[in-house]
Formats: structure tokens, sequence, C-alpha cells
């Protein structure tokens, strides 16, 4: 976990492109967000395996969008289920529900239907969010926490041997 | 391009899903092997065994390879044998985390098939039941009176054993209560000391003060004991109305008890079916209690979904919205089984449909019927059955069978030395219908039996008889009832050969019954005098009186009367005593001085 860490700060600190490192949050969100077995889930590890993103920051951010999807749950099951039971669209989730490859989505289950749209309208708000904020850290708040007391401390901690480490071993 | 595309990511992907698929197959028949072995003992109580599964993949299909299913009651034999089954999966519903087998097919499925090994599996032990079965008890006469009493419970025997463990509880509470109080030398002693600080003469104000603090002090002993003597007396009034309303009981347990016997063993009327349960009830009785032994271990599957207990901090799942014009399905359903049954008359062909664990999602019960046709010696066998349980508030199971000209060949009715019967020939009709609804069964089963041919070997007595009528019937009717609680059913036989027996045996009946009555009156007395005699004559003494309770009381009550003139009470009665000592030897000096003033003036 504390390499895992290093590896992300490593991330944000370096010359990495922040698209990289937010379309990784994103994605992690997606996998976190929505139950793990689910048919688009498989589409998700296909783009973060393929798209080079950084991977430390998508198996983070998946970890910790699971743990806020607790806190979230009755939110996306209500909206899936206002969704799914509305007059107007009944018609189109009928015409659905009758096609295999749709059922295999589960999108008549609340949860999928509403942790999903959740995910994916957050989706490219929360992008650029995330680009701004990286380009925020490193232009404005990566110089000012390197001379912070905090920082000092944890220069002499174990995370940041680990973060030496990694970085002198190039494996990051 | 190659900027935002990572090409190791896309065999990194390749080889993921590829080696779960890899591990899937090769590890998806031992997984299923062992769940069918290990969830099946559990809920059978022993072993489960499974020779092999086989995986097919296109298309994707199970084959398991000899079941076998232990009889947790003999271990060495199977109760059911399936030589193998094949079913093929619905793959887009798997994809959707649904497992739907549109047809199985499950042949060579045998009963008590013998097992090279032992199928227990450790279990607690339970107790055997040591009651000793009707037909055991049989013998070649009619029971007797004293097989009957020690066949049945007796109320007798029940009350009596309450009485004494009553009669022990309130002796104890009673010697407690008793211990303590004061005896008659101790009264005796008060009586005497209150006697003397009352009536002798005060010395001073001193002693005044002294007698009057240690009358007090009595006065408080004394209430201490009239309060424990209470408390004796609210305890002897508690043993006293406990143990006569039990003496009561007790008392008229033995016509009680009589009565019921008589109405159970006597063979006027309803009693004669006692005949067709003793010949025939164990056998019933044992069909009834495997069936229902084997229904209690399906049940828990056959019942609509429960909220299961949640053991570890889960995701919320949400729900599954269905739209119309698909066939809403669960997360388990065999849509239908053919099943082949192997029997020793032939093959039964069985339909088992919709089985599944959520019935109320599938909106059908579960169906079974098996139908054997050209069956050595039957003519024909069917049976239907529904498992319904589409909503569970009004969940039932329902059964009816029937079996035509079933050939019944050297039936052992009793293999008792002294009344062997056996049914040596004869083609049995039966219909049945059983339904269980909360908990409860109701089951009918009529049997009609033609071309029967009894075999008695009594050779003396009531059972000789018994045996030489039965041996003139040839055509008879049996029907059981079966109702109540699963685990308690109230059993019923109803037959044409108790009245067949009623009209033969009625002269030989009244005086057996009035002997079996009369045995069973006296024994029943002794019984009663048994139970009661250790202790009779202490509980008698005991709700005859009240152990001098109340004679104390009285006396403790005299003796609080008891007071103490005051000091100054006594210093004026005796000022009093003496002015009038005085006043009277004034008054006698007065009168001598007039007698002798009279007697100088001559008188």
């Amino acid at each position: 976990m504390l390499s895992m860490l290093a590896k992300l700060l490593k991330a944000l600190n370096s010359e990495t492109n922040p698209s990289q490192i937010s379309l990784a949050f994103i994605l992690g969100m997606i996998l976190g967000f929505t139950p793990l077995l689910s048919i688009h889930n498989i589409l998700v590890v296909f783009l973060a395996l393929v798209l080079r993103i950084n991977l430390t920051g998508f198996i983070l951010a998946w970890g910790f969008f699971s743990g806020f999807a607790y806190l979230l749950d009755p939110a996306f099951i209500a909206l899936g289920e206002s969704l799914l039971n509305n007059p107007d669209l009944v018609a189109m989730w009928t015409s659905m529900y009758h096609s295999d490859a749709w059922r295999v989505t589960r999108f008549n289950n609340t949860l999928v239907l509403g942790s999903l749209l959740i995910s994916l309208a957050l989706a490219l708000p929360l992008f650029f969010i995330f680009n701004l904020l990286i380009k925020q850290y490193r232009e404005r708040i990566y110089a000012w926490v390197q001379k912070t007391k905090l920082m000092q401390v944890l220069k002499a901690s174990k995370l940041f041997h680990i973060y030496s480490a990694l970085d002198r071993g190039g494996l990051v | 391009m190659n900027k935002w595309i990572r090409w190791p990511g896309l065999i990194a992907f390749v080889l993921l899903f590829g080696t779960l698929f890899v591990f899937g197959y090769f590890f998806a028949t031992s997984f299923v092997k062992n769940s069918i072995e290990d969830y099946g003992s559990e809920a059978v109580g022993a072993q489960v065994n499974v020779d092999s599964v086989n995986l097919t993949v296109s298309p994707l299909g199970m084959r398991v390879n000899r079941l076998q299913v232990t009889n947790p009651d003999a271990p060495m034999t199977n109760a059911v044998e399936i030589q193998g089954m094949a079913f093929e999966l619905a793959f887009w519903n798997l994809l959707m985390g649904q497992v739907i087998i549109d047809e199985m097919s499950v042949d060579g499925i045998r009963f008590n098939t013998p097992r090279s090994s032992s199928g227990a599996i450790a279990k607690k032990a339970e107790p055997e039941s040591k009651e000793p079965s009707l037909m055991d008890e049989i013998k070649g006469e009619l029971p007797t009176a004293d097989e009957i009493m020690a066949r049945e419970t007796l109320l007798t025997e029940v009350r009596s054993e309450e009485l004494k463990t009553l009669y022990e509880q309130h002796s104890k509470i009673l010697d407690e209560s008793k211990t303590g109080l004061m005896d008659q030398k101790q009264l005796e002693a008060y009586q005497a000391e209150i006697t003397k600080l009352t009536t002798e003469k005060l010395e001073s104000l001193e002693d005044f003060n002294k007698r009057k603090e240690r009358l007090s002090e009595i006065n408080k002993e004394l209430k201490k004991e009239k309060e424990k003597i209470a408390q004796a007396k609210s305890a002897y009034s508690t043993a006293y109305k406990e143990l006569s309303e039990k003496l009561k009981e007790v008392k008229s347990a033995p016509s009680e008890d009589l009565a019921n016997l008589k109405s159970k063993y006597s063979l006027d009327e309803g009693g004669a079916t006692n005949i067709t349960r003793l010949l025939f009830g164990n056998e019933a009785g044992e069909w009834t209690e495997t069936g229902l032994a084997w229904y209690e271990k399906a049940k828990p599957y056959l019942e609509a979904t429960q909220e299961e207990e949640v053991k570890e901090v889960e995701r919320q799942g949400g729900r599954y919205i269905h739209f119309g014009g698909v066939e809403s399905l669960p997360d388990f359903l065999l849509r239908e089984a053919r099943m082949d049954i192997v029997l020793a008359a032939g093959h039964l062909d069985g339909k088992l449909k919709d089985v599944t664990h959520q019935p109320e999602i599938l909106g059908r019960p579960i169906t079974l019927s098996i139908n054997g046709t050209q069956l050595k010696g039957y003519d024909s066998m069917h049976l239907n059955a529904e498992f319904n349980h589409i909503d569970p508030k009004n969940a039932f199971d329902k059964a009816e069978f029937k079996v035509k000209k079933m050939e019944i060949n050297q039936f052992k009715v009793s293999g008792n030395e002294s009344f062997k019967l056996s049914l040596d020939k004869a083609k049995a009709d039966i219909t049945g219908t059983a339904l269980i609804k909360n908990g409860k069964l109701k089951m009918k089963v009529d049997t009609l039996f033609s071309e029967a041919q009894f075999k008695s070997g009594a050779t003396s007595g009531t059972a000789k008889q018994i045996g030489q009528l039965l041996e003139t019937i040839h055509q008879f009717t049996i029907t059981v009832n079966a109702k109540g609680n699963l685990k308690s059913l109230d059993t019923s036989f109803d037959s044409s050969l108790d009245s067949e027996m009623k009209k033969a045996l009625n002269a030989k009946i009244d005086a057996k019954q009035a002997e079996l009555e009369a045995q069973l009156k006296a024994k029943l007395q002794a019984k009663l005098t048994e139970s009661t005699g250790s202790y009779s004559e202490d509980l008698n003494a005991t709700l005859a009186g009240d152990g001098g309770l109340d004679a104390k009381q009285k006396q403790l009550e005299e003796l609080a009367k008891a007071k103490l003139n005051s000091w100054e009470d006594q210093q004026k009665a005796e000022l009093e005593a003496q002015k009038k000592a005085e006043k009277q030897k004034a008054k006698k000096e007065a009168e001598q001085k007039a007698k002798e003033k009279l007697k100088s003036l001559g008188f």
C-alpha cells in the first residue's frame, strides 16, 4: 500500500500527462461505484490495461471509490428506481429488456443502472477537475509542500524511503 | 496514437481473462463435485458421493456420473443412487448471474442400493427411542392388562408423580417455615417470666422500668414469633390448597385412565379398529415416518427465499425490475428434469418441473409427476405432487397417488411366535392424497384389498379365532387418516375388517373386555396405592391440620395481652390501701369507743 502511494506521488510529481492520471481515476471510479461483476466492467478493465494510464492511480481510485460506494448506494438505487419506473422510459426499457445482449448488462438492476449513470455523468467533469487539480498541485502545492514541516517529517518516514528507493531504481 | 495505447496491456488483458477461463474450466468440475458432496451431505446427514463430473464447453453443459445418497439410518445402503445426470446451461443467463437449466436427464434412479463403504458421517448421537412398537408387543392374545399398562402413559402414574413432587416441594417449604418456631417449653418459660414480671410487687421505680423494658423485649420477640407463625400458616394454607387439588386429581386418575384405555382398546364400536392398527399400523407408521423424514430434509429447499442473516457488511444489491414480454427468471432454475426410476417392478418415468429456490420470482410451483405402466406386479402407478411456495404466507405441498392392482405376496403381518399371520396373496388398489400446509399434514390413504388370502399360525385363544376369521375374508378396505403436526401425527385406521371381526367375535369380545376392564381397574388402583403409599401418611397428616400453629398463635396472643402496672399506680394503690386501713382502724376505734360508752351508760 505504501509503495502504491509512493508510486502515485511519483506520478503526480513527474512529467506524466495529467490526463493519464485523471483517466485512471475516472476508470477506477466507474469500477468502484458499480457492482464489480457487471459486464461493463470488463470494458473498464480492458481500457485500463490498453490505454496508457497510470495503473497505480486506477487501482487506488478503485479501492477508494469502492469504499465510497457504500455511502452512495442508496442514491444509486433511488436513481435506478426512478429511471426504471419512469413511465416515459418504460417503452425503451421494455425494448432493451427483450434483447439478450442488453439484459446481460443487467441494466434493469436499480443499483447497476443508477451507479453506472452517476459514474458516467461524473466522469467528464471529474476528468477536467482532476486535470486541473493535478496541474495546480504541480505548479503551486508541490513546491509549497516540499517546504512544509510535515513534508520534512515525511521525508524521514518509511513512505519517503520507499518513494526514494523506487525513484532511484527507476521503478516509478 | 502510441502515446495513448499500451499494446502490452492488450496482452495482459487477454492473459488475465484467458487464465480465468482456463482456471474455471479445469476447476469447475471439482468445484461442482465438491459442492454437491458437501452441501448434499450436510442436508442429508450422511455421505453424498459423486464419481465424477464432466464439463462440456459447446454447448455449455455438465454431466454428473453416479451420484450416491446414503441412507442416514443405514450407512451401508444408498437411499438413492443415480447413474447419471446431464444438463445444459443457458449461456446468456449465466452471464447475467443466473443458472438456468432448460432440460436435465436423470438416468437410472435406484433406491436402497448397497454401498461398498459406509456412508456415515460423524454426528451427534441421538437417543434412540426405546418404545416398543405395537407389533413387537402383540402376542397370541389381545393385549393383556399388563401389556396395556406398560405400553400406555397412565394419568395415574403421571399425576401421582406430580403429587409426589408437589408434596416434596411443600414439605421442604413447611419444614423450613417451622424451623426456628418456639417450642412449648420456650412458650411456657415466657409465660412464667411474664407472670413474674406482672404479678410480683414492684420494689422501686427502677425495678418498674427494668420490668417494663423486659416486657417490651418479650413483646417484640413474641411479635416476631407471631409473624413467623403467620408465614408458616400461609405456607400451610397454600400447601393444603394445592395438595388437596392434586390429590383430587390423583384419585380421579384411575377412572379416567380406565375410560381412556377402554376407548382405545375395547373391542366394541371404534375400538375394533385397533385390530387393524395392531396388524397394519406399524407398516403404515414406518412408511409415513420415512416419507416425512425425507420431506423434512427437502423442505428448506422448497421454501421461498428467506432473508438470510447478513454475516458481513455487503453492498446493497438493488433490485431487478422486470418488464413484460420476457419470463422473470430466478437465480437458479431447472425447467424440466426427466427421470428414469428403476424399481424391481420395472421402470418409472418421472418429470420434475420448475425447480428453484425462488418460486416467488418464477411464479410457478415445483411439480413432480411419476408414472409407471406395464410393471411387474402392478397394473399402474401414478404420483402427482406440487410444491407451491410462490406466496410464502399461503405455501402448501400436496400430492396424490394411485396404485392399481399391486400384487401382494407373502406379506408378513405378524411374525410373533404365538400369533403368526401373513397375507399370502392379495391385490391392492391404493389411492391417497396428502396436503401439508402451515406445518400440518392432512393425509388420507384408501386401500382396497381384493383376492386376499390370510394365513394364520395362531393355535389357541383369541388369536386363533382372529386368524380363522381373517382366513375367511378375501376382500377388505383399510383407510388411514393422518393429520396434525408433522412431528406428532394423529393417525386413525378405519377398516372393513373391524366390522367383520366385531360380528364374529362379539361375545368373546364382551367377556374379554369385561375381564380386561376388571384387571385394569385393579391394576390402576394398585398403581395408585404404590405411587402414593410411601408418603400417604405424611400427606394425610399435612392435610389434616396445620401442625398446632393455631394453638400456638392463640397462646401468643394471650401472652401479648399481659400488662405491667405503673410505679405511680402501685404507689397510689398502696397509699389508698394505707388510708383505707387507717380509716377502718379509726372506724373500729370509734365503734369500740361507742360500745364502751354505751356500756358505761348501762346498755
